[in-house]
């Protein structure tokens, strides 16, 4: 099994608040779920992975490449979606014409799978949509090109539970390829209990556990009652 | 769309029971019951994966176990089955949760305060009343 994302002794500061991880590695056929109450440093891991932000210390890489010193080879395999991620309030058939233009491997049988499974119409347009909607744009955006590395930043808000079951379900079949990874942060803990091979529990900047999913979870106990009893409930 | 599997099989989130666990025991009890037959071919992992919403993880898990207990089968590149002989660990099973059970009623039957004779008696009513004799 191949490692498409390593992370070794990385410490990120911005202003008072800094990201320490002293290793991390997510290879193919993995689920990693990222945990923690707010402000605990997910979406600012998620964005390294992405490229969009560089390290003070340590190494980032993803398919062995420094996502911050080459973000165009990194991002043509990578799909990154966070729900605030601005996109262009363009019909959405014009909208996926100008991104699919970035992706060698776009996929437009998919991508129109993806628009019917998420109740999306080509003819919708982003600043008419809901929430949800939106959630379920920027999920179609990320996974149309059928990245090998699929980062989601909280991709659940509000979704009603069709769309999460949906969701939940296209994150499976990407890491049931062998070559593929996902790495999901959210607050839905019972979704990530379900999805997760493995787990990065962070609070406040710092890694309290990582591991094999059922292993820290253990018996005769949630991932809920787990986060509260590692005291990283917020 | 989803994979069909070949029995239903329910998760429940809130039971604190690893999802691993709900899906061995449904299978086990449906390979032991006859529900699923011997030979009969599973899901892929991923498939049951997929069609279950739980993670790859902890679908090998479920088969990893079901294979050691003797339940299922693994053939290389064919898939997983149902063992064709079953009945070693099935007898071994079924005996392991009427001992379980019985011993419940038993420590109940005690801290009601009744005494090992009446206790006996009892048990020996309750195979009478619900067919005590082997078919």
């Amino acid at each position: 099994m191949s490692e498409l994302v390593q992370l070794r002794g990385l410490r990120v500061v911005r202003g008072q608040f800094s990201l320490k991880v002293q290793s991390l590695s997510v290879g193919g056929g993995e689920v990693l779920g990222v945990v923690g109450p707010n402000a605990a440093g997910k979406t600012t891991l998620l964005e390294l992975l992405a490229g969009m932000l560089g390290a003070e210390f340590g190494m980032v890489q993803v398919f062995q490449l420094d996502p911050f010193e080459h973000p165009a080879q990194v991002r043509s395999r990578l799909g990154y979606m966070s729900d605030d991620l601005p996109v262009f309030d363009l019909k959405l058939s014009r909208l996926m014409e100008m991104i699919s233009r970035y992706y060698p491997t776009w996929d437009w049988d998919l991508c129109r799978k993806l628009l019917r499974d998420f109740d999306l119409s080509p003819s919708d347009r982003p600043s008419k949509l809901s929430k949800g909607e939106g959630t379920k744009l920027r999920l179609v955006l990320a996974m149309s090109f059928r990245p090998k590395v699929l980062l989601l930043d909280e991709p659940a808000t509000g979704l009603d539970l069709g769309g999460r079951r949906k969701l939940l379900e296209y994150v499976l079949r990407t890491a049931g390829e062998e070559d593929r990874c996902v790495i999901i942060s959210s607050h839905q803990l019972a979704d990530i209990e379900r999805i997760a091979d493995k787990l990065l529990v962070l609070n406040n900047g710092t890694v309290i556990k990582q591991g094999m999913a059922p292993e820290l979870i253990g018996e005769g106990r949630t991932l809920e009652e787990a986060l509260i009893a590692w005291g990283a409930a917020g | 769309m989803s994979p069909v599997i070949p029995i239903p099989i329910h998760l429940s989130s809130a039971s604190g029971v690893p999802f691993y666990k709900q899906i061995f025991d449904q299978m086990a009890e449906a390979v032991c019951s006859g529900e699923l037959l011997p030979d009969s071919v599973l899901p892929s992992v991923r498939d049951l994966s997929q069609a279950l919403l739980v993670s790859l993880i902890t679908v090998r898990r479920a088969y990893a176990d079901l294979e050691a207990g003797g339940l299922i089968i693994r053939r290389q590149g064919q898939g997983t089955f149902v063992a064709s002989k079953i009945e070693a660990a099935t007898r071994r099973r079924s005996r392991g949760e009427a001992q379980d059970a019985l011993g419940e009623a038993v420590q109940k039957a005690r801290r009601l305060g009744l005494s090992a004779e009446e206790i006996s008696a009892t048990v020996q009513e309750a195979l009478a009343a619900f067919g005590g004799r082997d078919e």
